[in-house]
């Protein structure tokens, strides 16, 4: 009982981030469109959202140490780690020198990327 | 000047989206040799080539040079017969493969990407502007 609870937290938790990750996808969109580059306040969104990713890794890894055993650990360590480092990157890109429209565009991508990973994590589980 | 760069074209997006495919791709790999390289170790090279081909592919679209521009297309040339050639065994002969590559299926479990993204490449490098931009000779001056 409380594991299936613990499960459908884990999902809820999940789709909230992948929710998060989709709103950035989206709103960056809008700036490459727009032809700008990512402002301040999505950067802000973003690094919030990392935030709650490495919130979920640490809970992830917490409970894979108390001995859960994803069926297949490689690929789910493996997504883990993009879903923590793929944010930041692009941070650090849009913060870089002479950021345009393109850096928007690339922040939209990795946004879709790690939303991606985190529902194959919640598959992999 | 450095900063003419790949630019402020879609170079940027373009070198985003193969170190995204680099980190996945390699994250994978690494983490499954070291787990249970034995379970599938073609499949599981397969993939570490692959992101290594990625990260090569990243690195040039970020430092502009004629010679990163020439070892760019070769890269995505090795990466484009790579997908269509392990996307074709692993229809063909499923038990080469005892568990899923990038390459497999032709990148169906990335969203078929791993089978365009060098096409798309590969058409930008051509245009002149990005010839230009790596200070590649253009057709006419080879």
């Amino acid at each position: 009982m409380a594991g299936r609870l613990a499960a459908r937290m884990n999902a809820i938790a999940a789709l909230a981030i992948c929710v998060f990750l989709l709103a950035i996808a989206l709103w960056a969109s809008v700036s490459a469109i727009r032809g700008v580059a990512p402002s301040r306040g999505m950067l802000m969104f973003a690094a919030i959202c990392e935030l709650e990713l490495i919130l979920q890794a640490l809970i992830a890894l917490l409970v894979i140490a108390k001995g859960h055993h994803p069926p297949s650990m490689g690929e789910y360590l493996g997504y883990l780690f993009v879903t923590v480092v793929l944010v930041p990157y692009g941070i650090v890109r849009a913060r870089g020198q002479e950021p345009g429209r393109w850096d928007s565009a690339a922040l939209a991508a990795i946004a879709v990327a790690v939303a991606i990973a985190v529902l194959r994590l919640l598959y992999l589980w | 000047m450095a900063t003419t760069h790949t630019g402020r074209g879609p170079g940027r997006l373009l070198a985003a989206v193969y170190t995204i495919f680099a980190i996945s791709a390699g994250a994978r790999a690494i983490f499954q040799i070291v787990t249970k390289f034995s379970h599938a170790p073609v499949a599981y090279l397969l993939s570490a080539a692959a992101a290594v081909i990625y990260l090569l592919a990243a690195v040039c679209f970020t430092r502009p040079s004629a010679q990163s521009w020439r070892t760019a297309v070769i890269a995505l040339c090795v990466e484009f017969a790579g997908v269509v050639i392990v996307g074709a065994l692993s229809v063909a002969q499923p038990h080469l493969f005892h568990d899923a590559s990038v390459w497999s299926n032709f990148g169906s479990g990335y969203g078929f990407i791993p089978v365009i993204l060098p096409l798309i490449g590969l058409v930008w490098l051509r245009r002149p502007q990005t010839r230009d931009a790596f200070g590649a000779p253009g057709p006419a001056q080879r």
